[in-house]
């Protein structure tokens, strides 16, 4: 750092963040000439957690690792654990698994579009992207019976079935939903003021990006060819029919496009997989609660990029170990690195292309007593009886 | 295909236990010395370079660092380590990718990488006791305590 550069710090809390991480930029005028991030604002321990719970807790405890990608993390999760117990899932099980795992992606691509839209002013976009969002959240309502956390695996396949008439009804919702897809996919690739604002913006070369082991749509966007459903496929994947979008650029309108026509792909995939959706059973009988001695590395390419979950069973019916790996982790310092060159102004949408979520990346420290300055730290029970005492004093609502 | 990959494998680490596991993973078993060396073949020998996730674990006898890389298919080196003094080099140069997860061992486990450029704290906050790895098996949960309870004893 010489005379004429000057440290920003950003974060960990920033109004441009909506999740807590912290970012050094080193400017000189307007134009930055270097970048670092540290991560860890976040944790909640769960990996420890998942050690002292039994496989179903770990279940639920994984599906709330994020709040966007909450069916990725239970999917990569409790395919190691089938791997580890051999089960054997129903094809139809398979099929309603991997339909949540598309609309989810769907719903997550939607929300990136209107954030990017919104990270860069383009207000109207992401009013519209967003009310159409919810035509796939109450999608996911109707077939997993939740908006956020759908809850819809469990060992051995799915809990939740869908009828006739259901399908029939996502299928009509999905018509509507493709129409209005195709307007915002040709807004977001060619409206002049928008392109203008991302092109060349956060370049990140093929070579680096394969370096720093990027995944996902942003490595997509730099021609690293990666997408785990095609390359390692899982769930009913094999059987679909799809392709897998990549683009040169590696700059930010690069990952508009990849994004984009992904929703278009993932789409099809939703058709496709309710057109041939197989009869029989949705969950395997006979699962035990116990896993033998086994280790499983699960993939799964989340809307954001690869997951993966690393599950050791030792015996018992909790697990010896789960590592959770977000596609966030791997992008971070490369989606940090690709700001350098770029302007102040451009931070904000660089950072937020990747779509990162720090929920995911940061999972597992503990709540520490500050004994330098003897802040106390409030049980659960104690959060729960103060809610529950405020609300029936001042609102005058009884719990 | 399948056979084929497993024979380049087996021809590339002559010396080394490879083993299949479920679902088509490779595992081989590595010392903490054969690590760089096992990582450069990957990359010239079969084109894998993109590392995955480095999973730590405490086998209570040794720590485990597990390398999960995937390309064509998905190798996992998985270097043992004495429990005592856990150490490991660093993929720094190799694999850039790797910092952010040698640093993860270091704060989770107490997994030194040798020769990491920037060991800032990660995982656990600034103030984090020294000492106190909470992924470790002796390091016990607990929702009124800490794991700062191992520290107050």
């Amino acid at each position: 750092m010489d005379d004429s550069t000057f440290r920003i710090n950003i974060g960990p809390q920033h109004p441009f963040l909506k999740e807590p991480a912290k970012f050094d930029f080193d400017i000189n005028g307007e134009e930055i000439v270097g970048a670092r991030m540290n991560i860890g604002y976040n944790h909640r321990g769960i990996e420890k957690a998942c050690e002292e719970r039994n496989y179903y807790q770990c279940l639920y405890l994984l599906e709330r690792v994020c709040g966007i990608c909450s069916h990725s993390h239970t999917t990569a999760f409790i395919q190691a654990v089938e791997e580890i117990m051999k089960i054997e899932v129903p094809r139809r099980g398979l099929y309603l698994r991997t339909l949540v795992c598309e609309l989810e992606r769907l719903h997550s691509h939607l929300l990136w579009l209107g954030v990017a839209a919104h990270e860069v002013g383009f207000e109207s976009m992401f009013m519209l992207v967003w009310r159409d969002r919810e035509l796939v959240m109450d999608i996911l309502e109707e077939a997993g019976g939740n908006r956020v956390n759908y809850a819809i695996n469990t060992v051995g396949g799915v809990r939740r079935d869908i009828s006739d008439a259901q399908r029939k009804k996502i299928l009509n919702m999905l018509g509507v939903l493709k129409q209005r897809l195709e307007y915002y996919v040709q807004i977001g690739t060619t409206e002049p003021s928008f392109v203008g604002r991302i092109r060349g913006v956060g370049k990140l070369d093929p070579k680096r990006a394969a370096e720093m082991c990027v995944v996902g749509p942003f490595a997509r966007a730099s021609a690293v060819d990666v997408d785990v459903r095609r390359d390692d496929p899982y769930a009913a994947y094999r059987e679909l029919d799809f392709k897998v979008v990549t683009q040169d650029s590696g700059d930010i309108f690069g990952r508009v496009i990849v994004r984009a026509l992904e929703i278009v792909e993932s789409c099809n995939m939703i058709e496709q997989l309710l057109t041939n959706l197989p009869e029989g059973d949705i969950v395997a009988s006979k699962v035990s609660r116990k896993a033998p001695a086994g280790v499983a590395v699960s993939r799964y390419e989340a809307p954001r990029g690869e997951d993966v979950h690393f599950v050791r069973g030792n015996g018992t019916e909790k697990p010896e170990r789960v590592r959770v790996r977000a596609p966030t982790m791997a992008n971070l310092e490369a989606a940090t690195e690709s700001v350098i060159g770029s302007f102040v102004a451009d931070i904000p949408i660089a950072i937020a292309s990747i779509d990162p979520c720090f929920s995911c990346t940061d999972r597992m420290a503990i709540v520490l007593r500050d004994r330098r300055n003897g802040t106390r730290v409030t049980t659960w029970e104690e959060l729960r009886r103060y809610g529950i005492d405020w609300y029936g004093k001042n609102k005058g609502i009884r719990f | 295909m399948t056979t084929d990959f497993e024979a380049r494998l087996n021809e590339a680490f002559p010396n080394s236990e490879v083993t299949l596991g479920s679902n088509g993973r490779f595992w081989i078993a590595l010392t903490p010395d054969q690590l760089i060396p096992a990582v450069d073949i990957l990359r010239e020998k079969l084109s894998i370079i993109q590392l995955a996730v480095i999973v730590g674990e405490d086998a209570r006898d040794a720590f485990v660092g597990n390398y999960v890389f995937t390309g064509e298919r998905v190798v996992v080196l998985q270097v043992r380590m004495d429990h005592e003094k856990p150490e490991v080099p660093s993929l720094a140069k190799l694999v850039p990718g790797a910092l952010v997860y040698e640093r993860e061992l270091r704060d989770l486990f107490g997994i030194n990488p040798v020769g990491h450029p920037d060991l800032r704290r990660q995982a656990v906050p600034e103030d984090w006791p020294e000492g106190v790895y909470p992924l470790r098996k002796d390091v016990h949960f607990n929702r009124e305590g800490d794991a700062t309870a191992k520290e107050a004893k």
